[in-house]
């Protein structure tokens, strides 16, 4: 008797334990869901939570080049130009008009009445400390790029910037709306460090609070933003790696929206009465590459004949509606497509690929590797390619490594094979074909070791041209040699997705699967 | 014995030193730098060396490893190379929740696995003992990061008692541990099922000797042969599983601070690797060492405690 007494009262101290915990949460919850009604009976509180997978690396647009860092930074940030994220043109934001005296000059008149966030008045002196600080290579800005070609600049009164230029730069107005281009309070600059606390640094709807590294960053509203105060009063970006979780914070309410929803989470999520799911059709693209400087991938007919081995159609069937499909290297969504383009390109035909491998040589196939870098979307990928290639004789080892030591392995050269993406933030083809496909980038993001004069002056030809239309026209001409010469293989572009709470509205979602929080508000 | 800890100490002071010189090594030989993942995949070449000689990273090996170490000699373990933030700060922030999460999912299995260990070792063959050693193998071969999942689809999702995200305010007030529960659950869960498994096949061993059969001809009550003479006698191995499992718990519970968004050194340390942040990775490594080591030395001194037989000289 005594022993049963005794097992009973471990047992019952070991789940009073538990018990206790989760019957306490489950009052303090009860009692929030009261409030929570009481207050919404109220008014709703103008706070939103966004959940991000990875943390910001930093918030000084000057310093970061990552997606993470850019959605804070728009939102406390302005550039001069932005683009129209419904028309895709290049539109004045901090500038009021601009004008080319000639191919090298750009003068850009400002508009007035602008403070950053601590007061200070925004003058043309900012706009040269900003780019001036880009262009320094103590600063080792990892856009600095985009300056390039700026020779000079000038502030001839407080509201005019004059930019020369070295040679015609014809994408000026495209790097000048770029994230990594917002201008900084040189106030706030000089006084502390704004890539970790920047109080009063940039022009934009939203001030910032905290930021606790790793967990989250606050934001709240600009009182007096020169647009008018937006009617959020607090934006959390909070910080959680697992995408599972995030969902269901989402779910739950703990979570106002995300990006980015994974094929196998869109149903779920999809099919939530609390939840809306913005689906819309972007420019990131997937593609196989090769190493054009190993064999036989210098072969056309060895390039081709993979293209035509891979039935693209099949593998976006997988993907739950979350990617499309495009023939050409630059996809629809970029500034330089035209629908022409679908009619170049390679449609899944076997026997043409084996025909084409055994006209370069090679009628029993080869051996080969493909470099994959860890992560989801490279890794489904993956052994879809290698059943399909082997298909046609073509044996692929995966070579799998994670995502720095894909890098630094690409840009060697050392990839036979390798599976990439590419995101355009300024949605103009120039931005991918210069990076990806310009001989001056084998070594960095050139990971094709594409090296082919022609090409190269077709790309310059893209930068140098100031006339928009001509622009657009050498992009079209370099997309077709592009896609005809098989220097990728496009697998899909993204359709990019938003999810989002019901009661939350007017977020501006972009192609480029960003997102403005200008005109958010919760109902 | 305080000679004996002192010597330990000073035993960690080479221990440092390995770990720090193979930390760095492995940094340093794994394909990729924290120039190329700073810069990014739009990077162009001069931009990527620009930044590769602002972190010293242009500098050759010896040079890079010896100019962090003479910060350490002098108690700075560096900046972030990614956020620029100082590591002791990053790392300070994140240990006070990841020591919690460890404690706190240590006590749910010290409680569980020793009370399930001891009756499943004086019931043996019962039907709780059974159920308790079936549930301990589940304990032991599920993921964590499924139990995690499926806890919060449960609490979180369906029943609304619980909130799922990370440590909200601080660790000890009601919020704090409310934000705690399921995560130390999750990882408690298998480690419960190992000292369960533990305590059960120790006590069993003790409970069948001679001097156990001569306290219960004393008279003694059950309870009290059970937990003086059997339990004590059995405590050794225990502690050790205990002492080793909560020292792996603070550099491993990587998987339930993901799945939970908890901000912690496992997770800290992971995001570092794949930004190849040498101080940072160090930072936290030299401090997951130290706390191992730490926790090695507090269970020999137990052991001394409870053991007559066991002194230090």
């Amino acid at each position: 008797m005594k022993k049963s007494l005794l097992i009973m009262l471990i047992l019952v101290l070991t789940l009073s334990f538990t018990m206790t915990a989760c019957s306490s949460g489950s009052q303090t919850n009860n009692q929030q869901a009261q409030t929570g009604e009481t207050e919404k009976a109220q008014e709703v509180p103008q706070e939103v939570t966004y959940v991000s997978m990875t943390d910001a690396v930093g918030l000084s647009p000057i310093l970061t080049n990552d997606s993470a860092s850019s959605n804070v930074i728009r939102e406390i940030y302005e550039t001069l130009f932005m683009r129209d994220p419904k028309t895709g043109e290049i539109k004045p934001l901090l500038a009021e008009s601009y004008e080319n005296p000639d191919d090298n000059t750009w003068i850009i008149k400002l508009k007035q009445n602008i403070k950053f966030q601590d007061g200070t008045p925004f003058t043309s002196e900012a706009v040269k400390y900003t780019f001036e600080k880009i262009m320094d290579p103590k600063t080792a800005s990892p856009r600095a790029s985009l300056l390039k070609s700026v020779s000079s600049i000038e502030t001839p009164d407080d509201y005019t910037v004059v930019i020369h230029t070295k040679e015609p730069y014809g994408i000026m107005l495209t790097a000048l709306a770029h994230d990594n281009l917002s201008i900084v309070n040189p106030k706030a600059d000089q006084n502390g460090d704004i890539n970790k606390n920047p109080v009063g640094a940039g022009t934009g709807p939203y001030k910032f609070v905290e930021w606790v590294p790793g967990d989250h960053i606050t934001l709240e509203k600009n009182p007096d933003y020169w647009q008018g105060a937006p009617k959020l009063d607090k934006v959390t970006f909070k910080v959680v790696p697992e995408m599972a979780t995030a969902v269901s914070m989402l779910e739950t309410g703990e979570a106002d929206f995300l990006v980015g929803v994974p094929p196998e989470q869109l149903d779920r999520l999809k099919n939530n009465p609390d939840i809306d799911v913005i689906e819309m059709q972007g420019n990131p693209t997937r593609y196989l590459g090769f190493n054009f400087e190993k064999k036989p991938f210098d072969n056309l007919k060895v390039r081709q004949a993979i293209s035509y081995a891979i039935n693209r159609d099949a593998y976006i069937a997988t993907l739950n509606g979350l990617g499309y499909k495009s023939r050409g290297i630059i996809g629809p969504k970029l500034f330089g497509y035209n629908e022409e383009i679908e009619q170049h390109g390679y449609d899944y035909d076997p026997e043409k690929a084996k025909q084409l491998l055994a006209e370069a040589g090679y009628p029993n196939g080869f051996k080969t590797t493909l470099t994959v870098g860890n992560t989801d979307v490279y890794m489904k990928m993956a052994p879809f390619i290698q059943a399909q290639l082997k298909e046609i004789g073509i044996d692929v080892e995966l070579n799998v490594m994670d995502w720095a030591s894909f890098l630094s392995y690409c840009k060697a050269g050392n990839q036979e094979l390798c599976l990439n993406g590419w995101m355009n933030v300024t949605g103009d083809g120039e931005e991918l074909l210069y990076p990806q496909f310009h001989s001056s980038n084998i070594g960095a993001s050139n990971y094709s070791r594409y090296n082919k004069p022609d090409m190269d002056a077709m790309i310059m030809k893209t930068r140098v041209t100031v006339d928009q239309n001509q622009r657009y026209n050498y992009i079209r001409e370099a997309n077709i040699a592009l896609t005809d010469d098989v220097a990728w293989i496009p697998m899909f572009n993204d359709v990019v997705t938003l999810a989002h709470r019901k009661n939350v509205k007017g977020i501006t979602f972009e192609s480029n699967g960003e997102f403005r929080l200008n005109d958010a508000y919760k109902e | 014995m305080t000679g004996y800890i002192v010597k330990r100490l000073l035993q960690l002071i080479p221990v440092l030193i390995g770990v720090s010189i193979v930390v760095f090594l492995m940094i340093y030989l794994i394909p990729g730098d924290a120039a190329e993942v700073i810069a990014g995949p739009t990077a162009t070449a001069e931009e990527i060396t620009n930044i590769r000689i602002k972190l010293g990273l242009d500098q050759p090996a010896y040079v890079q490893y010896f100019r962090y170490m003479s910060g350490v000699v002098r108690g700075d373990l560096g900046y972030s190379f990614q956020t620029g933030q100082a590591v002791s700060e990053a790392i300070a922030t994140r240990y006070v929740n990841t020591f919690g999460l460890a404690l706190f999912s240590a006590l749910i299995a010290v409680i569980i696995g020793v009370t399930a260990g001891i009756i499943s070792a004086v019931k043996q063959n019962s039907w709780f003992d059974h159920i308790c050693m079936s549930i301990s193998i589940l304990g032991i071969s599920a993921p964590t990061f499924w139990i995690g999942l499926l806890l919060i689809i449960i609490f979180c999702v369906e029943l609304k008692i619980l909130p799922i995200s990370g440590l909200s305010g601080q660790l000890w007030t009601w919020d704090g541990m409310k934000h705690m529960i399921l995560p130390a659950i999750t990882l408690g869960f298998n480690s419960s099922a190992m000292i369960a498994r533990m305590t059960r096949s120790s006590v069993l061993e003790i409970i069948h000797q001679d001097y156990i059969m001569t306290a219960r001809a004393k008279g003694l009550s059950e309870f009290i042969v059970i937990m003086k003479h059997a339990f004590k006698n059995a405590l050794i191995p225990i502690i050790t599983v205990i002492g080793i499992d909560f020292g792996s718990l603070l550099g491993g519970a990587v998987v339930v601070e993901s799945v939970f968004a908890i901000n912690g050194i496992g997770r800290l340390m992971v995001q570092s690797i794949n930004a190849r942040d040498f101080p940072m990775v160090q930072g936290t490594v030299l401090v997951v060492a130290t706390t191992f080591v730490l926790i090695n030395l507090m269970v020999d001194i137990i052991y001394a405690a409870i053991d007559p037989r066991i002194s230090y000289k």
